[in-house]
């Protein structure tokens, strides 16, 4: 086991600058988890780790010590693909034992942790199979195994659920977090599923456009996002934004929205009237309610069984709700919108930097 | 309505479900006509003496006397000896260049497509112009081969003159052909390698040595096999590079099957003895096929 340090990373393809002074401590046991829409370089970086991918300035260490300049074979870390990258010309016995024969690991050890791995991940019946006689979630297993037979002091993790269905996902997800408590082993996870993060991670790491948008345990982010991006990226269904400028101060401090509707603000040092700004509201910090200071008309309801949520067309475009269960509501009805003003995100509106407004708000 | 005719509606329902078989017949006689005739009419010919007489051939069925030919045949064993060095030699030189090649010039980063096109080159010369071209460049008074001999201090070798270099001049000109045809196999099988896969290894310990020997060289047997295959069966019917070169000489050191077959027909006129050369020919190269076969499929089963 190890801690894993990132500092000051760069990465650059030719010309093209991807990263720009990345900075991230993994402590040793941790789970982390990578997060962010496609290309921005979460993927990269894990391969940075893994030596799979030169870095272009910065330092990288595993264990406190420096592994810029060694192979992949040398960090001691093991990797799990998206694609599982499992050997197609050896069988489940020889993707599992693959690295220990490498190292020439005595035949009797071998055989001794191919099985206690296989028995680990339930592959026990599948040994003697070649990985296309696999289904999907096998082959994910095998994939897996072959990581932790190693026992090695880092497991990074490329999307590997990415290829699996739904339902399947959902156990998988659960499996290696349980795993991880086993093993107890720092393991440092990419995906593009907010989900995926939010349930495995014990801190993670939102990435955008070769940056670090914040880095939090997952109700620290999702309940106090950094950047209007994060707020966004992160909580399904995804949180309503307003934009407009401010007007008034201290108590009377209220948004004017683009659409022409009034938000109360709570009261701030930060908050100038005529300043620009965002004030985001997750689904549930909105309620339904006879004398909401928002109007708008039903668009679509989706009951999902233990929660509804209700689309409601307004000026400042279509706002999600988490309703009551029992709520029934024909589209096109008008309703009006009651937000929870402590609840309400403040973003700075060029920047989409978070504005904090004190303590006294929350 | 009246009841349509019983036997009519047999005829159409046998059509139909015949239909299928009914419509391989312009297949299987363009098989006949191209495959199979010939074929049958070699192995007719293999069993018969053929003579040219009074402006006509005259046909007689003598199967004895050709296998007394071929056994009487003092230049055969050297002949069938020779092809096998040249296969052997040849082609083992040419996968090992080739795969060298396709790994090299895969892991390059840039110039791929380049290289690609230039390795192609030797494939398009004719191979009458291939022939002439190294004939004079084995020459020994102005050859270039003899020349950079020269420039280190070693006098000029007899390249095609002598007993002890025909066969190995040949195998040269043969490896400069076919390397590129190698190549062109294997490097479009290591473009396709599962990139992932040789990463997994990388990262799982392997050095590069142990990545080329228990990944890459078995997720490419496929295709080694494929090329070897291939070339063997070519380099086992080769002739214009020997007939251009050496003739077969001095003596038979060079003279390979396909040579031999051709002094069979057309010098000795031997058209019987000839054509049974020719069975024996292609029995050696459909078990090479064979051979291959069973090669790709214990490949393919793992």
């Amino acid at each position: 086991m190890a801690s894993v340090s990132i500092r000051h990373v760069d990465k650059a393809f030719g010309p093209t600058v991807v990263m720009k002074g990345i900075d991230l401590e993994v402590a040793d046991g941790e789970f982390v988890v990578l997060v962010g829409a496609s290309g921005c370089g979460k993927s990269t970086l894990l391969r940075m780790i893994a030596g799979l991918e030169p870095i272009s300035a910065g330092e990288i260490a595993i264990g406190g010590e420096r592994v810029n300049e060694l192979e992949p074979r040398e960090r001691d870390i093991a990797m799990v693909f998206q694609s599982y990258a499992l050997y197609p010309h050896l069988n489940v016995r020889g993707n599992l034992a693959f690295s220990l024969e490498l190292r020439k690991a005595p035949a009797a050890e071998v055989e001794a942790k191919c099985r206690q791995t296989a028995g680990v991940l339930d592959l026990a019946q599948l040994l003697e199979r070649y990985p296309r006689q696999l289904s999907g979630g096998q082959r994910q297993r095998v994939a897996m195994g072959r990581a932790i037979v190693r026992q090695p002091r880092v497991f990074l993790f490329d999307e590997p659920l990415s290829n699996l269905d739904a339902k399947l996902r959902i156990a998988m997800r659960t499996e290696i977090r349980a795993l991880h408590q086993r093993l107890g082993a720092t393991s440092i996870y990419v995906t593009h599923d907010q989900v995926e993060a939010m349930t495995m991670a014990d801190r993670m790491v939102v990435m955008n456009d070769g940056r670090i948008e914040q880095i939090g345990a997952p109700l620290e982010v999702y309940d106090r996002p950094s950047t209007l991006y994060v707020a966004r990226f992160i909580g399904a269904p995804s949180i309503n934004v307003f934009e407009g400028s401010v007007e008034g101060r201290g108590a009377q401090a209220r948004l004017r929205t683009r659409g022409g509707q009034y938000l109360l603000l709570p009261a701030g040092p930060q908050v100038e009237p005529g300043r620009a700004i965002s004030a985001a509201l997750r689904p549930e910090h909105l309620a339904i309610a006879p004398d909401g200071s928002l109007h708008g008309t039903v668009s679509v309801v989706e009951n999902l069984g233990h929660e509804t949520y209700v689309y409601v067309d307004t000026a400042d475009g279509r706002l999600c709700v988490l309703a009551e269960r029992s709520l029934r509501l024909p589209p096109g009805a008008p309703v009006s919108l009651a937000p929870a003003l402590q609840a309400l995100h403040l973003f700075d509106a060029p920047s989409g930097q978070r504005i904090d407004a004190g303590e006294a708000r929350r | 309505m009246s009841r349509p005719g019983a036997p009519r509606r047999g005829i159409v329902e046998a059509l139909n479900r015949t239909f299928r078989h009914w419509s391989l017949l312009p297949a299987v006689l363009v098989f006949a006509l191209l495959t199979a005739y010939p074929i049958v009419n070699l192995l007719r010919m293999a069993v018969s003496t053929i003579e040219f007489r009074e402006g006509r051939e005259i046909w007689s069925f003598t199967p004895l006397r050709n296998w007394d030919l071929l056994l009487a045949d003092s230049a055969l064993g050297p002949v069938v000896f020779n092809t096998i060095v040249f296969v052997v030699v040849a082609v083992a030189i040419e996968m090992v260049a080739g795969l060298a090649l396709a790994l090299l010039i895969g892991g390059l980063t840039r110039g791929k497509a380049i290289m690609r096109t230039l390795m192609i080159i030797p494939i398009l010369v004719p191979p009458v112009a291939i022939g002439s071209m190294f004939k004079l460049m084995f020459n020994h008074d102005f050859g270039v081969f003899n020349q950079i001999l020269g420039y280190v201090g070693i006098a000029p070798v007899s390249w095609l003159g002598s007993t002890s270099l025909a066969l190995l001049s040949v195998i040269i000109v043969d490896v400069w052909h076919w390397v590129p045809f190698i190549f062109l196999i294997l490097f479009a099988a290591v473009e396709g390698l599962p990139k992932e896969v040789l990463e997994a290894a990388r990262v799982d310990g392997a050095t590069r040595w142990q990545l080329l020997r228990r990944v890459t060289l078995p997720l490419l047997m496929p295709a080694l096999t494929v090329a070897l295959v291939f070339r063997a069966i070519l380099a086992f019917k080769t002739f214009d590079e020997v007939y251009l070169l050496t003739g077969g000489g001095p003596g038979t050191s060079s003279e390979l099957l396909s040579l031999h077959l051709y002094k069979v027909f057309f010098e000795q006129n031997q058209l019987g003895y000839g054509a049974l050369l020719s069975v024996f020919t292609i029995v050696g190269v459909l078990s090479l096929m064979v051979l291959a076969r069973w090669l790709t499929q214990r490949w393919s089963l793992r």
